[in-house]
């Protein structure tokens, strides 16, 4: 398998300034020191809680926010600081679909434009035929070839977003939590779309969410983040069924159980607190504020990441 | 604009009473305006022919509104001012609406140095009291209708360009815009497909309302005698004129005052109503 997008290292901080005349700056360390790896036609999930840099992650990947630090590669060529001019035909091939599909259409276009777009710009010929052929890919007929945005549902704007990203050939799509604006019956129908797209198509996904199920159900492999940082990585069969950052068991176990009779035979662990102000990160390890078995080295020293199997990372003293 | 989506707005605004008391004198000005010569009694007196045997009579059957100060019809020149207010008001709003929305959505959407240009320029038209710059401008260029426009125009636009560039900063962060962007599609285009069509709603209510307030300032200049010269019929000039004579000869300032008074109301009523309908915040209401 081929390595398609590489992140060495990647940080995105964004500046403060405090107050009007001090000159003290601030940096809000949205994603501070994070590396992985996509090979092609696979998902890599992208987990946290709200604040944890994970959507930064995904934009700064796409150069939509400019990297502090680190590198990016996309088939093996470094775009972390290439000219705009030239990264233009690059990024082409990078899609992002977003959490609200209602805000990723122009409400004054219809559908047939909103598709056709990207077309027209790369010259295509015969527009009709093809905004149809897209169209149908993702489940939509020739009678909604016409109708506005706020006309038709939110799977179905969401299956217009996914269209038109279909429409320029990508390789990549960063989807930012693409399914958590829907009704759960709809989210099975986009997760099921997107992934029988990446089956025809060989696309790679960065798969962005804090949703644990679905993350489960759609993803090879798995990214813990917390306050900017990488916790846990590894494939999904590793993170879920073995997991060693206590973050990572603590996120396990607040996953809801639907069945009553389970909830009761398992132990109530529940995640305390809330997750840290980036602008004020905790010492050491960011996690020792809230982690059980944190200990007085947690506090002072950060962990490094340790293979506790191949592929799996685990950046914790101690894991298991 | 859609067009079925003009259509549903011109059906609320005529199911709304005061939108429809407002179009309706809109509508019935604009009639006036383009039948003058066969509405007005006395088109020769409109056009300025005096008629000194029947100075500043009272308003009969004969004159509707009385005379002036030269014996000619006010009623007359109430209709054939009509057409000037309205040159006017669209001349003016037109002309700020020129020169204020490219250079909003250019400076709104570029931002860096094309913002700070276009923006501290607005910041010194803006500087000035809005009659005082007209009046500036129409000193220098002179007197005469078509530099009082000029005048009034150009003193408009800044405030089309300060709206349309807040539109446009905040619509240049949503993701649509992104995506095109990110498909490569120029700027040029972003700015006419996407920014202008959902920036425009607030200016179109503005310009609206602004016909009205141009059609007074336009009256106040010739007030001040530098607007349309005599003889021809013009609101604000009968009013300057018959200023002298309020006291003893009511009739000669009041119905030109009248007229300018019911054509501001009649804009901001509609004006008014297409802002609620417009607002997305309001419009569930009324869709």
């Amino acid at each position: 398998m081929s390595e398609i997008i590489r992140v060495e290292h990647l940080k995105k901080y964004f500046l403060f300034k405090e107050g009007i005349f001090s000159r003290r700056v601030k940096y809000l360390k949205a994603v501070n020191d994070v590396s992985f790896s996509i090979n092609r036609g696979e998902t890599l999930a992208l987990v946290g809680e709200t604040g944890s840099g994970k959507t930064t992650t995904g934009r700064t990947i796409l150069r939509l926010y400019e990297p502090t630090g680190g590198k990016i590669f996309f088939e093996g060529k470094e775009i972390t600081n290439i000219p705009k001019r030239e990264f233009k035909k690059i990024r082409v091939q990078m899609q992002m679909i977003y959490q609200d599909p209602y805000s990723s259409l122009n409400p004054r276009m219809n559908i047939f434009n909103i598709i056709a777009e990207p077309l027209r710009e790369l010259k295509y010929e015969d527009i009709e035929d093809r905004v149809l052929e897209l169209l149908e890919s993702v489940g939509l007929r020739k009678e909604h070839m016409f109708k506005y945005p706020d006309e038709i549902s939110g799977g179905q704007q969401q299956r217009v977003a996914i269209a038109r990203a279909l429409g320029v050939n990508p390789k990549f799509l960063v989807l930012d939590e693409p399914t958590s604006a829907l009704d759960v019956s709809v989210q099975a129908q986009i997760l099921n779309l997107l992934e029988n797209l990446q089956k025809e198509r060989g696309f790679t996904y960065l798969f962005i969410s804090h949703d644990l199920s679905v993350v489960r159900y759609i993803s090879q492999r798995v990214a813990i983040m917390y306050l900017g940082k990488i916790m846990e990585i590894g494939t999904v069969e590793q993170v879920f069924e073995n997991p060693q950052h206590p973050y990572t068991k603590l996120l396990l176990e607040s996953v809801p159980v639907p069945d009553p009779k389970d909830r009761k035979r398992r132990k109530k662990l529940i995640l305390p607190g809330e997750i840290p102000s980036p602008l004020n990160p905790p010492s050491g390890c960011p996690f020792h504020t809230r982690c059980p078995v944190a200990k007085e080295i947690c506090r002072e020293k950060e962990p490094e990441y340790v293979e506790v199997e191949k592929g799996h990372f685990v950046k914790c003293h101690f894991p298991g | 604009m859609k067009k079925d989506e003009i259509i549903k707005v011109l059906k609320i605004m005529i199911r709304n009473k005061l939108s429809l008391l407002g179009i309706v004198i809109i509508l019935a000005l604009i009639i006036i305006a383009l039948l003058a010569p066969f509405i007005a009694p006395y088109p020769e007196q409109a056009k300025g022919e005096p008629n000194l045997e029947e100075k500043l009579l009272p308003p009969s059957s004969k004159h509707w509104f009385g005379t002036d100060y030269m014996g000619r019809d006010v009623l007359s020149r109430v209709i054939y001012g009509a057409r000037i207010s309205l040159l006017v008001a669209v001349a003016v709003v037109g002309l700020g609406l020129l020169i204020g929305v490219p250079l909003g959505l250019l400076a709104g959407y570029k931002g860096g140095w094309i913002d700070a240009i276009v923006m501290r320029t607005t910041d010194i038209f803006l500087s000035f009291p809005p009659l005082l710059l007209a009046l500036l401008i129409s000193v220098t260029l002179g007197r005469g209708l078509e530099n009082a426009i000029i005048a009034l125009g150009v003193s408009w636009w800044p405030w089309y360009t300060r709206l349309i560039r807040g539109m446009a900063i905040s619509l240049k962060e949503k993701p649509y815009v992104e995506v095109a962007r990110s498909m490569g599609v120029s700027s040029w285009k972003i700015i006419v497909r996407h920014i202008l069509p959902n920036a425009i709603s607030p200016v179109i209510v503005q310009g609206t309302m602004d016909m009205g307030s141009a059609i007074l300032e336009a009256s106040a200049l010739s007030f001040l005698g530098l607007g349309v010269q005599p003889p021809t019929a013009d609101w604000g000039l009968m009013v300057s004129q018959g200023k002298d004579y309020l006291l003893n000869y009511w009739w000669y300032p009041t119905f030109p005052g009248l007229a300018i008074f019911i054509t501001v109301v009649a804009f901001n009523l509609v004006g008014d109503t297409l802002r609620e309908i417009l607002d997305p915040r309001l419009r569930r209401r009324f869709l």
